[in-house]
């Protein structure tokens, strides 16, 4: 496996990931309990060495500043986020619209998808896929990851369901079947040989990542 | 621990009585720590300033939103920090998007996985002063991906499989502190 699943959980919540794979763990997490326990888990590690980190110097002005803003804003109230309330919350603010009003590009009878504007690497897509509809027999060039929004699949791996997780490299050739009748809607990011981790010193988790 | 509770306070007067000078409190804390991390993950200074600024300003204006059932305050800060990092680097790509887009926001946890978070905090540091050293210094690396930690497994002559191994090791042994039960 080229990247594993705990890797990417404890990646995402240290904050190491970047934006296009944040964005599917953080719909997968907010679709899959389990995923959510895991990343809540390496999150509280994090606050835990939040507490235990030296203070930096902060410059002089910095609290000031801040304190000035205080009263320029009144307090957020709690904003429902726009688009599709089909959408997991992450991807739903992301996403901004409803389904249907997306520009869907027709790839194949049956099948297919939009592109999602996403910077810092990777190509983010939701792809749309009839009940019946042929996907083509495919291999991946690097990393797919593939989340489950509505309906599901089966490959040889196994069945996909809302709110899973597929994670497939390059020695994947699969050829995956929609729902006879739902179909599937699922989110995907492809990414190129590994993901290279955000920062300056990522040279050792991005090994990590290989293995 | 007492530290804790007494941020928990300050945090409550924060969202219940707008009161700055609990805020100043909270900002001397955590603004300084949050740097370092920021630091340590490899932003550059005034990167890192800028982020500290929206979080903390963050902290003021969603208090209301902060529940100690769910995380505790600096876990809270952390993932507000972190949303605010990625969500920097989304837009650094593609800036034609629109700035007011809703953050990334992992949903939180359900009703059955609320335990006495500050419990959990001071298990959590146990287990971490607990740990061999090197798999203590495992673990900062895995969040910091700070290359010298490695340097120094790599002088030591521990092979990347060992001391991934030991990261896993020592993670499932961290996590254990937080849910004993499992």
């Amino acid at each position: 496996m080229l990247n594993e699943r705990d890797d990417l959980y404890l990646a995402y919540a240290a904050g190491l990931l970047p934006p296009a794979p944040s964005l599917v763990i953080a719909s997968h997490a907010a679709l899959n309990g389990e995923a959510r326990k895991e990343i809540g888990d390496y999150e509280a590690i994090a606050g835990a060495l939040l507490e235990e980190m030296a203070p930096s110097e902060v410059a002089e002005d910095l609290r000031g500043s801040v304190m000035q803003k205080l009263d320029l804003d009144t307090p957020e109230t709690v904003t429902v986020s726009e688009g599709d309330p089909r959408l997991p919350g992450p991807l739903r603010g992301y996403v901004g619209a409803r389904l249907e009003d997306l520009r869907w590009r027709r790839l194949l009878p049956g099948l297919r998808d939009c592109v999602l504007p996403i910077g810092g690497g990777g190509i983010v897509r939701l792809l749309s896929v009839r009940g019946g509809a042929k996907v083509p027999a495919h291999t991946h060039p690097g990393l797919e990851m593939t989340l489950v929004l509505r309906g599901s699949y089966s490959d040889d791996t196994g069945c996909y369901g809302l709110g899973d997780l597929q994670l497939a490299d390059d020695e994947l050739d699969h050829s995956p079947v929609p729902d006879p009748e739902a179909g599937c809607l699922c989110l995907l990011v492809t990414h190129r040989g590994p993901i290279r981790l955000t920062g300056r010193y990522m040279r050792v988790l991005n090994a990590f990542m290989r293995h | 621990m007492a530290e804790g509770v007494a941020q928990n306070d300050l945090m409550e007067a924060v969202a219940q009585s707008r009161d700055k000078q609990a805020f100043a409190q909270l900002f001397d804390h955590y603004a300084p720590r949050l740097k370092t991390f920021l630091l340590r993950q490899g932003c550059d200074a005034s990167t890192a300033e800028e982020l500290v600024q929206e979080t903390m300003l963050t902290l003021w204006r969603k208090a209301e939103r902060f529940d100690s059932a769910q995380a505790t305050l600096a876990t809270w800060v952390f993932t507000i920090a972190r949303n605010k990092r990625i969500d920097r680097l989304r837009r650094e790509n593609k800036p034609e998007l629109d700035p007011n887009e809703p953050l990334l926001q992992p949903e939180t946890v359900s009703a059955e996985q609320l335990v006495d978070r500050r419990e959990q905090a001071t298990q959590l540091q146990n287990a971490i002063a607990a740990l061999p050293v090197e798999q203590a210094e495992l673990v900062r690396m895995a969040y910091f991906g700070d290359v010298v930690h490695t340097q120094i497994a790599e002088q030591t002559g521990v092979a990347l499989g060992t001391v991934k191994s030991r990261l896993r090791l020592a993670m499932k042994r961290l996590r254990r502190s937080l849910d004993p039960d499992e």
